[in-house]
C-alpha cells in the first residue's frame, strides 16, 4: 500500500487532508484533522497549532512503513504538561484506525477535562448523518448530538458512507465517559479559522470527566479560573447547586460563568483511545 | 471478638421460608443487579440505575454508583468458604472501587450524597473503606489495604468528610469501618487512637438518644447533631454498629442501646399489619426555626452546637408522624440489624423480626428479580391519588444492595449460585398513578403517560437516561431515513 497516493496531509501537522478512498468516485476532503486536549485552564488543538494557554515545547512528525501517519508532541497547558502521541493507522485502504496516547511527562500531577479524535467533513448537498438510528439533516444548529453508544455514521445520497466506531472502550480512568458527538456546523468566516470557515459535520470521538475529582469555575472566556482546592474554593459556587445541568456549560452565571470538572493524571500515567473510520 | 452469624434455619422455617426458596430470590436479585452493570460489564465498570430516595429522585443520572456495589462485596466475604466463586466475582466489584479513587485526595468519586451532585457523604467513603477492608480480610491483597487506607485517612481528615461526622448513622457507618480495619490487620482489639474514635463516637450517640420517657419516641436517635428529624430507614442502620462498638470495646451500654433502639423501630413499625419500615417523625414546637438561623455560627463557635442541641429539644412540643412511605427494599439493612442484636441477646422476638421483614419485602419482588422501593413515596397514601408513582413501583439497585448483602449473610454456609439473569422477553409492567405505565426489561426502563406517550427512558448499560423532551426531537429525520438505508 502506498500512502502518498491514498492520502494528502498537512506537513505541519501530519494532519490529513484527503482521502482517495478506491471505491469512491472523489477524494474525501477534510477540513479538521487530529485531536484536542483541553483542561479548561486552557487547550492544545492539534491541527491549528494552537489553543489556549497552550504552549508546544516539541514536535515529531513520522511516517511508518507506508502504513500509518502520526505525530508526538510535547505540550504545556497551565496545570498539566503532556506527550501526546496521534497515530493514523491504514488496515486496508477503506479503514483508518486512529490510536491517541496521551502520557504525563512530568513529574507533577497534570489536570485534563476532555480529550477528543476530532474529524471535520465539509457538507454537501445530501450528506446527513446517522445517530442513534436515526437520520439527521444539517440545519446549521451548531447542535451537538452526542451518544454513548459505540457507532456514528455519514451518508451521501449517492450510497457512500463514513462510519466512525470506538475500537475498544477507551483506556481512560472511569471518571472519564466516552461520547461520540455529530455537530451540523455553520460557516462562520468571521472566526478566521479554515475549519471554521466551512459548512461542515463535526465528529468528535471524546472522553470527557463526568466524575470529577475537582470542579473548574470559569468566567466566559476570561482567563479568571477557580476551582474547588484550596482555600479559595470554599467560596466559589457549590456544582450540587446545579443539579445534573453542572457540565454542559448550561447555566450560566451572569450570562458568562461555567463550571467543568477535571481528573488528576499522575506522574508516568499513559492513557489511549482508538477510533475506526470505515468508508464504504 | 467478632460477630459471627450463625446458621440456624429454624428462624426462617417459622416464617415458611427456606433455604431453597431464599436461594433464588437472592439469584434473581443479584441476576437483576447485574443488568444495571455498565460496560465492560463484569463489575469493574460499577453498578448504575436510577435514584430514588428520601431528598430526591433521578431517572437522568444513572452512572456507577458506589453504593450499589457496597452490599455485593459484602455479601460475597460472607460466603468465602461457600465456593470458589465469590473471591472472583467480589475481586471484580472492589476493582471498581479501586478505579474510582481520586489518587489525590483519597476521596472515591461518583459516590455522591441522594442525586447527582450533591457532594458524597461520609457514609459513602466510610461504605466503599469497609467493604475493602472486609475484603482484605477474607482475601488479602496489598492493592486493596492500600486503597482502603488512602480512603479512611480521608474519612477523618478531609474537610467534606470531616464535618459529616456529627451526623449519627454515618458515624456509626465510620465506626464499622475503623473496626473492620481492626480486623482486617488481624487485631481483635482496635489501637488506642482508634478506640478513642470509637469512644467519641459512642458517647456521642448515647448522649443523642432519646430517653426512656415515656414518649413516642424514647429510644430513637435522631438525624444528627443540627438535625431532629427521626427517619425510620436511618434508624436500623445504627443497630449493627452500635452492636459491633459494645463487641468490640466491651461496653454493654451500647448493646443496650442498641435494644432500646431496636424496641422503638419495632413499636413503631406496626407489626401487627405489616413488617416495612414507615416514614418518618418530625419534630413540632415553637422556636425551632430561630434555632436553625444560629446554626452556622458552629464553624466558628464550636460550642454552639450542643448548646443549639440542648435549646432545640427544650422547645420540641410534640412529633408528626408520618407513616408513609412505607419502604420496601430499604428494611434489609435494619432487618440485618435485629437479627445480629437477636444473636447477641439471644432474643428470638428480634430475629423473627428481621426475619419476617425479610419475608414481607420479598412479596414486592417484581417478575424481573429487582424489590420495589416504597409504598406512598411522597409521603401521601396511594389510594389518595389513585396509585402508586413510579418511584414507589420501581426496583432501585442502591437499596437492593443491602438486600443482597442480608440475603448472602442469611445463607452463608450454604452452596454459593450463580445470579439468574433475566431473559430477553421478561418484563415487569405496573399501572400507576395517572394512568402512568412503568415497563421495566433487563435493557430498559420506560415510563409512559396514559396516552401512551414516553415519559422517560433508561437504556440499562449507559450512564445518563434519556428526558421525554430533549432539545430536539430525534426522529425529525425518519422521513428521509429509508431513502439512505
Amino acid at each position: 500500500m502506498n500512502i502518498d497516493k491514498l492520502i494528502r496531509w498537512d506537513t505541519r501537522t501530519n494532519c490529513i487532508t484527503e482521502w482517495l478512498v478506491p471505491s469512491w468516485s472523489r477524494p474525501l476532503r477534510f477540513v479538521g484533522w487530529g485531536c484536542e486536549i483541553g483542561n479548561w485552564f486552557g487547550f492544545f488543538a492539534h491541527e491549528r497549532l494552537d489553543g489556549t494557554s497552550c504552549k508546544i515545547l516539541d514536535r515529531k512528525l513520522y511516517l511508518i512503513e507506508d502504513s500509518s501517519i502520526g505525530s508526538t508532541w510535547l505540550i504545556k497547558l497551565p496545570h498539566a504538561r503532556f506527550s501526546v502521541e496521534v497515530l493514523d493507522e491504514f488496515r486496508g485502504e477503506s479503514c483508518i484506525v486512529r490510536r491517541l496516547t496521551i502520557r504525563n511527562s512530568s513529574c507533577k500531577v497534570s489536570w485534563i477535562g476532555d480529550v477528543a479524535i476530532r474529524t471535520v467533513v465539509p457538507w454537501e448537498e445530501g450528506l446527513v448523518a446517522k445517530f442513534e438510528g436515526t437520520v439527521i439533516q444539517h440545519k446549521d444548529r451548531n447542535f451537538y448530538y452526542d451518544t454513548e453508544e459505540k457507532a456514528v455514521a455519514l451518508y451521501w445520497k449517492d450510497g457512500r458512507q463514513l462510519n466512525f466506531t470506538w475500537v475498544n472502550r477507551p483506556n481512560f480512568p472511569l471518571a472519564f465517559t466516552p461520547y461520540l458527538y455529530i455537530r451540523d456546523q455553520p460557516a462562520r468566516p468571521e472566526v478566521g479559522h479554515l475549519h471554521c470557515a466551512t459548512r461542515a459535520w463535526v465528529v468528535h470521538a471524546r472522553v470527557i470527566v463526568d466524575y470529577p475529582a475537582a470542579f473548574v469555575y470559569r468566567l466566559g472566556r476570561n482567563p479568571f479560573v477557580l476551582w474547588n482546592r484550596g482555600f479559595l474554593g470554599r467560596f466559589i459556587v457549590k456544582p450540587h447547586r446545579l443539579g445534573h445541568r453542572w457540565r454542559a456549560a448550561e447555566w450560566k452565571l451572569l450570562g458568562r460563568g461555567s463550571l467543568y470538572g477535571v481528573w488528576p493524571m499522575l506522574p508516568g500515567d499513559q492513557w489511549s483511545m482508538s477510533l475506526k473510520i470505515n468508508a464504504s | 471478638m467478632r460477630v459471627q452469624l450463625i446458621l440456624s434455619t429454624k428462624y426462617w422455617q417459622k416464617v415458611g421460608l427456606t433455604d431453597e426458596f431464599l436461594a433464588e430470590r437472592l439469584g434473581q436479585l443479584e441476576g437483576w443487579i447485574y443488568t444495571y452493570l455498565l460496560p465492560p460489564f463484569d463489575g469493574t465498570g460499577g453498578i448504575g440505575g436510577p435514584v430514588a430516595t428520601y431528598w430526591a429522585s433521578s431517572p437522568y443520572a444513572i452512572g456507577p454508583y458506589v453504593m450499589n456495589s457496597y452490599g455485593i462485596i459484602r455479601g460475597l466475604c460472607a460466603r468465602a468458604a461457600d465456593g470458589p466463586d465469590a473471591r472472583a466475582r467480589a475481586e471484580k466489584f472492589a476493582l471498581f472501587y479501586l478505579r474510582i479513587q481520586d489518587p489525590t485526595s483519597g476521596l472515591f468519586i461518583s459516590s455522591w450524597g441522594e442525586t447527582p451532585f450533591i457532594p458524597l457523604g461520609l457514609v459513602q467513603q466510610a461504605s466503599v473503606v469497609a467493604a475493602l477492608w472486609d475484603l482484605h480480610r477474607v482475601w488479602p491483597n496489598n492493592e486493596v489495604a492500600k486503597i482502603a487506607e488512602r480512603g479512611w485517612k480521608a474519612c477523618i481528615r478531609h474537610p467534606t468528610m470531616k464535618r459529616l461526622w456529627n451526623v449519627y448513622n454515618q458515624a456509626l457507618r465510620a465506626c464499622e469501618a475503623l473496626i473492620l480495619r481492626a480486623w482486617a490487620w488481624g487485631d481483635s482489639y482496635p489501637l488506642k487512637q482508634d478506640r478513642q474514635i470509637l469512644q467519641r463516637v459512642g458517647r456521642m450517640i448515647l448522649s443523642a438518644q432519646w430517653p426512656d420517657d415515656g414518649s413516642i419516641v424514647a429510644g430513637a436517635i435522631p438525624q444528627s447533631a443540627s438535625d431532629d428529624r427521626i427517619i425510620m430507614p436511618y434508624q436500623g442502620k445504627c443497630l449493627y454498629p452500635l452492636i459491633l462498638l459494645g463487641e468490640v470495646l466491651q461496653a454493654p451500654q451500647y448493646i443496650e442501646a442498641a435494644r432500646k433502639l431496636a424496641d422503638f423501630i419495632l413499636r413503631i413499625m406496626d407489626v401487627e399489619q405489616e413488617y416495612l419500615l414507615p416514614g418518618s417523625f418530625l419534630p413540632k414546637g415553637r422556636r425551632l426555626r430561630t434555632a436553625r438561623w444560629f446554626y452556622r455560627g458552629r464553624y466558628i463557635w464550636p460550642w454552639m452546637e450542643p448548646v443549639l442541641q440542648q435549646y432545640r429539644r427544650w422547645q420540641i412540643a410534640d412529633w408528626y408522624f408520618n407513616p408513609r412511605p412505607r419502604w420496601i427494599a430499604r428494611g434489609f439493612d435494619t432487618a440485618r440489624g435485629l437479627f445480629y442484636l437477636g444473636q447477641v441477646l439471644d432474643e428470638e422476638r428480634y430475629k423473627l423480626a428481621a426475619i419476617r421483614m425479610v419475608r414481607e419485602a420479598l412479596r414486592y419482588q417484581s417478575p424481573i428479580g429487582g424489590i420495589r422501593n416504597t409504598l406512598g413515596f411522597f409521603g401521601r397514601d396511594p389510594q389518595e391519588i389513585g396509585g402508586l408513582v413510579w418511584q414507589d413501583a420501581l426496583p432501585i439497585p442502591r437499596w437492593n444492595s443491602y438486600a443482597i448483602q442480608f440475603l448472602h449473610e442469611l445463607l452463608s454456609g450454604t452452596p454459593l449460585r450463580s445470579p439468574i439473569v433475566p431473559s430477553t422477553d421478561a418484563y415487569d409492567e405496573v399501572k400507576l398513578a395517572y394512568g402512568c405505565t412503568l415497563f421495566e426489561t433487563a435493557d430498559e426502563v420506560k415510563l409512559t403517560d396514559a396516552s401512551g406517550k414516553q415519559i422517560w427512558m433508561i437504556r440499562k448499560g449507559f450512564r445518563w437516561g434519556r428526558p421525554f423532551k430533549p432539545a430536539l426531537d430525534w426522529n425529525e429525520g425518519a422521513a428521509v431515513n429509508n431513502e439512505y438505508r
